[in-house]
C-alpha cells in the first residue's frame, strides 16, 4: 500500500514539473507610486541590491517569494537569465560579508499583494492572476 | 573543540532547510530583524605523513594523511542583521572554526553598525571584513564561491579576516558601470599564527579599494598597510641568545635586529578580475606583499580559474602560485652554537613560501542553498624550502614531498 502510495507521489511530482505551464509573472507596485515605468534592468539592480533608490527618490523596498518556490526560480531565470543558485550564491557573498542584505522572504503571493498595496515603495512580483485592485501592474514577465 | 565544531556544523546542515528566520515590527516597513546562517562540513586529506598543508598560516592542523580530516575546512557561522530603517542596521556574526584558541572575541568575526545616508555611502563602524581581494572577507562562506576553499598560494598569507575600525564607501553609476571607492581604517590583534599564546599588536591598519563592475565583469583594485606593534615573545628569547654570544660573535647586532617585529610595516597590494556570467565563470587575481622585518621575505602571489556550468554541476579548474621575491634569508655566518644556529635559521625557513598548486573540481548545486563540492589539488613545493603553509604537529621542520596530492570533499549551506 505504501509502495503504491510513493509511486503516487512520484507520478504527481512528476507531472506538476512537467505537465503545467509557467504563470505569467506580474511586477506589481502601489497604485500610487509616483512613477509609472521601471525597466527590467532597473527591477534586476533593485532586486539584487544594486539600485538603491527609485526615480522619485525614495528607497526601494523589494519583497521576495518563499526561498525554493517555484515561482522564486521562474522570477530569477526570467528576469537575470541565471540559475537561482547563482542568485543564493551571489546573496550569501554580500550578506554574510556584511554588504547589503537580500530582499524581504514573504510566504506568499497574497502577502506580497498585502505588503505592496501597503507601501508606497514596495515592489513584488506575483502570478498574473493573482493580481488584484489593491495594485498596480509595471510590466509582465513572460 | 575540532569535533565539538564538527557536530554544530551538522545540526546546522540538518537544521538548514527549516531557512531564516525573519521578524518584523511592520511588514510594510523597511525595519526587521533577521537571523541567517551560513556553513561547510569539510573532508580532507593528503598523501602526506610528513608535513600537513594548512589551508592559511593562522590554521592550526592543516591537511595531512594523520590530520582530522574534517578539521581544516569545516566551520559554522550565524548571523544577525537588526535593520532598523532604510539609513540604519547593525550587524553581529559569529564564527566557529579550528582556530588558535575558542575564545568568543576570536569567533566574533563582524559586529558593525552601517549608516547609509543615501543612495551613494555607506559608513560602517566597529568589527568589520577586510576587503582586500576578490574574496577576502568571505572566505568563511564556502557557498560563495566555486572551490573548496579560496586559493591557498593565494590567501594563506593573508590570515587577517577582520579589523576593529571603520570603513567608508562612496558608489556611483557612469552608463553602465558602477564604481565604488573604500577607504578603512583600524587596529586588529590576531593571535600569532601557530601560537594561541600571544597575540600580535596591528595598530593602525590602514588602506582602500577601488571596484569597477560592468556587467558580468568585475575589477578590483586594493591595497593594506599595518603597523606591527609588538614582538613576538619566542623571538625576543632568541634575540637574547644571539644578544648574549655578541662578544664573540660579530654579526650579533645586526643578526638579532632582523627577528624585531614592533614599529615595523608590511604592505599588501592586489589586483583582481573576475568574470561572473553564466554559463563560464572565471577570475584571476595578482598580489604582492611586502613585510617590513628582517626574517620573512616578500611575495608575489597570484591565481587563475575557470568554471563551466552544465545544468546544476559547475567544473572547474584553477591553478595558483606564490614565489619569494629573494632567496631565502641566511644567518650571515655560523654561530658558535649548533643550537643556537638551528634556532636562528628557524624564523626564516619557517615562514619562506614557494610553491604552485594545480586544482581540478566540481561543484553541484544539488539543492536550494545546498552545494556539494569535490576537490582535487596537486601540489608542488619548490626547490624543496617553501615550506611557510606548512606544519608539523610535533613543531618539527615541515619536510612535505615535493609533489602532493590533495582531495577534498564539502557540503557547503546557507540558512
Amino acid at each position: 500500500m505504501r509502495t503504491v502510495a510513493k509511486f503516487l507521489l512520484m507520478l504527481a511530482i512528476l507531472w506538476s514539473h512537467t505537465g503545467l505551464a509557467q504563470p505569467r509573472i506580474a511586477i506589481i507596485v502601489h497604485p500610487q507610486c509616483s512613477f509609472t515605468h521601471l525597466s527590467i534592468k532597473q527591477v534586476v539592480d533593485i532586486y539584487m541590491g544594486r539600485l538603491l533608490s527609485l526615480p522619485d527618490n525614495h528607497i526601494p523596498l523589494p519583497l521576495d517569494q518563499q526561498g525554493g518556490s517555484p515561482l522564486r526560480e521562474q522570477f530569477y531565470e526570467t528576469l537575470t537569465d541565471r540559475p537561482l543558485a547563482h542568485i543564493n550564491a551571489y546573496w550569501a557573498r554580500l550578506m554574510f560579508s556584511g554588504r547589503a542584505t537580500p530582499p524581504r522572504m514573504l510566504p506568499d503571493s497574497l502577502s506580497v499583494l498585502q505588503v505592496v498595496s501597503q507601501n508606497r515603495d514596495a515592489i513584488g512580483y506575483v502570478e498574473d492572476e493573482k493580481v488584484n485592485s489593491s495594485v498596480r501592474v509595471l510590466f509582465y514577465l513572460e | 573543540m575540532k569535533i565539538i565544531t564538527s557536530l554544530i556544523a551538522i545540526g546546522g546542515l540538518l537544521a538548514a532547510p527549516t531557512a531564516t528566520a525573519e521578524w518584523n515590527i511592520d511588514l510594510s516597513k523597511q525595519s526587521r530583524l533577521r537571523i541567517s546562517g551560513f556553513g561547510t562540513l569539510g573532508l580532507a586529506t593528503s598523501d602526506q605523513s610528513q608535513a600537513a598543508l594548512t589551508r592559511d598560516i593562522a590554521d592550526q592542523e592543516g591537511i595531512s594523511s594523520s590530520s582530522l580530516p574534517l578539521s581544516t575546512d569545516s566551520r559554522l557561522g550565524m548571523q544577525i542583521d537588526a535593520i532598523i530603517n532604510a539609513e540604519w542596521s547593525a550587524t553581529v556574526q559569529a564564527v566557529l572554526k579550528d582556530r588558535p584558541a575558542q575564545t568568543i572575541e576570536e569567533s566574533l568575526q563582524w559586529a558593525f553598525i552601517s549608516y547609509r545616508p543615501n543612495a551613494n555611502w555607506q559608513l560602517r563602524a566597529g568589527r568589520v571584513g577586510l576587503d582586500i581581494g576578490l574574496v577576502s572577507d568571505q572566505r568563511n562562506i564556502g557557498y560563495s564561491y566555486l572551490w573548496v576553499r579560496p586559493p591557498i598560494e593565494f590567501y594563506g598569507r593573508l590570515p587577517l579576516l577582520q579589523f576593529n575600525g571603520g570603513d567608508a564607501t562612496y558608489s556611483f553609476d557612469v552608463d553602465d558601470v558602477n564604481l565604488s571607492l573604500k577607504v578603512f581604517a583600524g587596529e586588529a590583534s590576531p593571535f600569532y599564527p601557530s601560537n594561541p599564546n600571544y597575540n600580535i599588536s596591528i595598530a593602525p591598519l590602514w588602506g582602500g579599494n577601488v571596484n569597477l563592475r560592468w556587467e558580468d565583469w568585475h575589477a578590483q583594485l586594493s591595497y593594506v598597510g599595518t603597523q606591527i606593534q609588538s614582538n613576538h615573545p619566542g623571538l625576543q628569547e632568541l634575540q637574547a641568545g644571539i644578544d648574549q654570544i655578541a662578544a664573540f660573535y660579530p654579526d650579533a647586532a645586526s643578526l638579532s635586529q632582523r627577528y624585531t617585529l614592533k614599529g615595523t610595516q608590511n604592505h599588501f597590494l592586489s589586483a583582481g578580475l573576475a568574470y561572473e556570467g553564466d554559463p563560464w565563470r572565471a577570475q584571476v587575481e595578482f598580489g604582492r606583499l611586502l613585510h617590513g622585518n628582517g626574517f620573512v621575505s616578500d611575495i608575489y602571489m597570484a591565481y587563475a580559474s575557470v568554471g563551466y556550468r552544465i545544468g546544476s554541476i559547475t567544473p572547474y579548474l584553477g591553478y595558483s602560485t606564490l614565489w619569494p621575491a629573494n632567496g631565502r634569508p641566511q644567518v650571515p655566518s655560523p654561530l658558535p652554537d649548533p643550537l643556537l644556529q638551528a634556532a636562528a635559521e628557524r624564523p626564516f625557513a619557517d615562514s619562506y613560501s614557494n610553491q604552485e598548486t594545480l586544482t581540478l573540481g566540481g561543484r553541484w548545486d544539488f539543492y536550494n542553498n545546498l552545494a556539494l563540492k569535490l576537490q582535487y589539488d596537486l601540489v608542488h613545493v619548490r626547490n624543496g624550502d617553501g615550506i611557510g603553509l606548512w606544519r608539523t604537529d610535533n613543531d618539527t621542520q615541515p619536510q612535505p614531498k615535493e609533489f602532493s596530492n590533495i582531495f577534498s570533499a564539502t557540503l557547503d549551506f546557507v540558512f
